[in-house]
């Protein structure tokens, strides 16, 4: 016997404390006041009418203090959670609970839950390690501790929308705990059968199901949504693949989906190709947040709507000054993803050093050789200092030949970085001279163009953004500089997505989806019959707990029945 | 065989009681407000003992009066105002008119001066002696004689008749001063009174009744008196509806003041229930008394005004007993 909430001393120590405040209540209890009445005669004549008897007199206040006293230990022990200690086990329990999107249907994962806090009470405490799925398995329960914590730390748990990472983990060897000793291991599993479905046990290692989630046979689901350049050629406009399926693959009809824009839902041009997918025409990018759902939904909910925010591609609004160099004039001009205004409008400017226009702008200065180096970087006040030859590269300035130039100039080339108060970029205007032949290269326009899209701080072009897959950036696709917020953050060029919803990168905010073909179809799928979930061993409920609640209880309606009898002191 | 009994030891006497409410005070108690409203009420009873002074009560006597009683034949000696002309006309013989004489009537009051009517808040004895000093005022104002008893174990003889409207401020000083004694020996004290052979009148209990030797006791001791009775019993709500007192539930220790041990009981419904019944038993035998031998029986509620309750009694003006 052992108990969850406290350990055993501090248990016997509480009981004894108990014992001797009700045996203090019971003797300030038994100081009887004083009143003074002129019937106190009568009373005592009532009260000699049927006297108690000598023993139950003498014994009377005993054995309500023991009553008292039996009801307030019961309660202390329901209190202190006992269980009776599991025998010793020879082999290792690893207990993984797979919340991820298999367990979003119905009460799939209270019940999955259920049952593993059933067979971790069940297992030898020494012997078992509860894990959480997650993009890294997570320990719930190490090896001796408490399963009341257990309780406590699955009472957040909310099922993940995304992949089971179940099979990454066991590959991965995350699933270590008790099993480092080298004992044989039986991975308990608790998730949708799909998530189990690539592992398989091996000699030291044997999988068991503990529960797995039952099957919606009627399930259909968005399995993709992204964005591409709209094939009308408008570049303030993207183009939206959309697919759904039903539980035996084929493609859902388009009246059975709804679409929306930033929560409103909108009528689309919709354009079905041949295999089933659906494309939506001329969408505006404008950055919002375009979403699509099953008009009717399902008892599996993860994969019934799927949203995605849109590429933002309204123009950058540009001011040229007087001085800016004709070569840059020409290529903002002949790009569609420029607009020019006045200065007052503008995200961005060109003007010479020294020209008083838009000082408060991100600024493309054009400078003279020798003032400073031929390319200086100024970035934001809040922003880190960036990597200088990744900034060469996003700007495409690793294509100009700064050998020509240096010849041309008579001066050592070279680039900085410089803190500011904005984003700024001053090049020598050796760069943009005709005759030197930069302006007429091809990539010309690139550089003009990633130069002022990284100043103004144009949103990233991301297609589609998917759960459990890394983050996909195109924007060197369509003439955008990497974007910084995902740079910083990316682990060797990677920036996993852990789960469906919106993920905030910095100050850019990403929808992610589910859309997994895969998910979408398992979700359908019976569970084989040669896959048996081993039923729970013991109580699934705590009987002990309910037991000494209840015996409380009786004994309570006892003390209650005997005080109105007057047979209790 | 015993040869002496051994002498029943002697209980211990009361260790004085702390906390006793003390009497009202003259000043208190000889409001002339409420003597005034008492103006006019009387007392009657159906007919006084002759021997009195000539007052208002009717009496067996016969002598000088206003009520004509009877005709008897002249013998030397008789007023000759008496003789009546109209029958010598008619018989030839003399004959003179006789005539129901007034008297007094006496009213003995039996204050109940025992700790009981002193322990509660507001104390009993405060009823007790406004209802005292009210119907002495009344009987005094109607020219009957009062006389005053109090007693606690035993019964003592403040004075046994004084009349005159002028003695009611002697009967308030003697009420003023009555703080409490020891117990209640109401049956006791009515024997000694019974033994006093005093002129019929009126008696008049003035007590809670709480007597240790029971109230068939004190029934039997108020059926021994020769007088007319008129029981006035000081209560309280909660004599008769315990579960109106705050402090009668779970373990207490009741004390009357007149014991040493406190009775120390559990209030339980059950307990609850067979107070109701003794109390309902008690109150029974008072009144099955005063039904049988004609006497009054008031209840003076001691948390409420007793002019107003006296007025209820009064009714239209006059108590006949």
């Amino acid at each position: 016997m052992s108990f969850l909430s406290l350990p055993l001393w501090a248990v016997i120590a509480g009981a004894v404390c108990l014992a001797a405040l009700l045996f203090g209540l019971q003797v300030l209890k038994a100081r009887q006041k004083h009143v003074r009445i002129a019937a106190a005669g009568l009373w005592a004549q009532a009260a000699r009418v049927t006297p108690l008897r000598v023993f139950r007199q003498r014994f009377q206040r005993w054995l309500a203090y023991l009553l008292i006293l039996a009801i307030g230990l019961l309660l202390w022990a329901a209190g202190a959670r006992p269980e009776i200690t599991p025998g010793r086990d020879a082999v290792d329990h690893i207990f993984y609970l797979d919340a991820s999107a298999g367990l979003t249907g119905r009460d799939d994962l209270a019940q999955a839950r259920r049952a593993l806090m059933a067979d971790v009470r069940n297992t030898d405490p020494a012997r078992r390690t509860v894990y959480l799925d997650g993009p890294v398995a997570a320990p719930l329960l190490q090896p001796g501790e408490n399963p009341a914590l257990l309780s406590r730390r699955l009472d957040g748990v909310r099922a993940r929308l995304a992949p089971s990472s179940f099979a990454h983990a066991v590959a991965n060897q995350e699933l270590t705990g008790a099993s480092a000793s080298g004992r044989p291991t039986v991975v308990h599993y608790y998730g949708a059968w799909s998530g189990a479905r690539d592992v398989t046990s091996t000699a030291g290692q044997r999988l068991v199901y503990g529960y797995l989630a039952r099957p919606t046979l009627d399930n259909r689901g968005v399995v993709a949504l992204g964005a591409s350049p709209a094939a009308s050629g408008d570049a303030g406009r993207a183009d939206i693949l959309v697919e759904a399926i039903g539980a035996d693959g084929r493609p859902v009809p388009t009246d059975a989906l709804r679409f929306s824009r930033d929560g409103r839902d909108v009528v689309v041009d919709i354009l079905a190709r041949p295999d089933g997918k659906l494309i939506v025409r001329d969408a505006v990018a404008d950055g919002g947040l375009f979403a699509v759902r099953l008009a009717r939904s399902d008892a599996f909910p993860a994969d019934d709507q799927a949203s995605l925010r849109l590429p933002d591609r309204r123009p950058v609004r540009v001011a040229l000054s007087s001085g800016a160099p004709a070569a840059v004039a020409r290529a903002v001009r002949l790009n569609p993803a420029f607009a020019v205004t006045a200065p007052k409008d503008a995200q961005v400017v060109v003007r010479r050093a020294g020209e008083r226009f838009g000082e408060d702008r991100p600024a493309l200065v054009v400078t003279q050789a020798g003032e400073q180096s031929a390319f200086v970087f100024t970035y934001g006040a809040d922003e880190a200092e960036p990597d200088l030859s990744a900034a060469l590269a996003s700007l495409g300035i690793s294509a100009v030949e700064t050998q020509t130039l240096a010849r041309t100039t008579r001066r050592e080339v070279s680039a900085e970085t410089r803190p500011g108060q904005q984003r700024g970029v001053a090049v020598w205007s050796a760069l943009f001279d005709e005759r030197g032949g930069f302006p007429a290269a091809s990539e010309f326009p690139v550089f003009v163009s990633r130069t002022l899209s990284w100043l103004a701080d144009t949103p990233p072009w991301i297609p589609y953004a998917q759960a459990g897959t890394d983050l996909t950036d195109q924007s060197d696709l369509y003439g955008l500089a990497a974007d910084r917020r995902i740079a910083d953050r990316a682990l060797n060029g990677d920036l996993f997505l852990d789960q469906a919803g919106e993920a905030r990168i910095g100050d850019l905010r990403v929808a992610v989806s589910l859309t997994d073909r895969t998910l979408t179809l398992d979700a359908a799928r019976a569970v084989p019959a040669d896959v048996i979930v081993t039923p729970v061993q013991g109580p699934t409920v705590d009987l002990l707990f309910i037991l000494l609640v209840v015996i409380a209880g009786l004994l309570l309606l006892l003390e209650w029945r005997l005080q109105q009898r007057g047979a209790m002191a | 065989m015993m040869l002496f009994r051994r002498r029943p030891r002697v209980a211990a006497a009361p260790a004085a009681v702390s906390g006793l409410a003390d009497p009202l005070t003259f000043e208190a108690l000889f409001d002339p407000t409420f003597l005034a409203a008492l103006r006019p009420f009387s007392l009657r009873i159906s007919r006084a003992q002759k021997g009195g002074r000539l007052a208002e009560q009717r009496t067996n006597a016969r002598g000088q009066g206003a009520e004509f009683a009877d005709f008897k034949p002249y013998v030397a000696g008789d007023d000759l105002r008496a003789i009546d002309w109209n029958v010598y006309r008619r018989l030839g013989r003399l004959f003179v008119r006789v005539f129901e004489e007034s008297q007094d009537m006496p009213v003995y009051f039996l204050l109940d001066r025992s700790r009981s009517l002193f322990v509660e808040r507001p104390p009993r004895i405060h009823a007790a002696q406004e209802a005292t000093l009210a119907l002495a005022a009344v009987a005094l104002d109607q020219h009957d004689s009062v006389g005053l008893f109090p007693f606690s174990d035993t019964l003592e003889i403040e004075f046994r008749a004084v009349s005159g409207k002028g003695n009611l401020a002697r009967v308030a000083h003697s009420l003023a001063g009555y703080s409490a004694l020891q117990g209640t020996g109401l049956a006791a004290a009515l024997a000694h009174l019974a033994g006093l052979r005093l002129r019929q009148g009126l008696v008049i209990v003035v007590s809670d009744f709480f007597d240790e030797a029971g109230i068939e006791s004190v029934v039997r001791g108020l059926e021994q008196l020769p007088h007319r009775l008129l029981l006035v019993q000081i209560v309280k709500a909660y004599d008769a509806d315990p579960e109106r007192h705050p402090d009668l539930s779970g373990d207490i220790l009741l004390e009357d003041g007149e014991h040493a041990q406190p009775t120390s009981v559990t209030i339980t419904p059950d307990l609850m229930a067979r107070y109701k019944a003794a109390y309902r038993r008690f109150t029974d035998a008072l009144s099955e008394f005063a039904r049988t031998r004609g006497a009054g029986l008031v209840q003076i509620d001691a948390d409420k005004p007793v002019r107003d309750q006296l007025s209820a009694l009064f009714g239209d003006g006059a108590v006949k007993l």
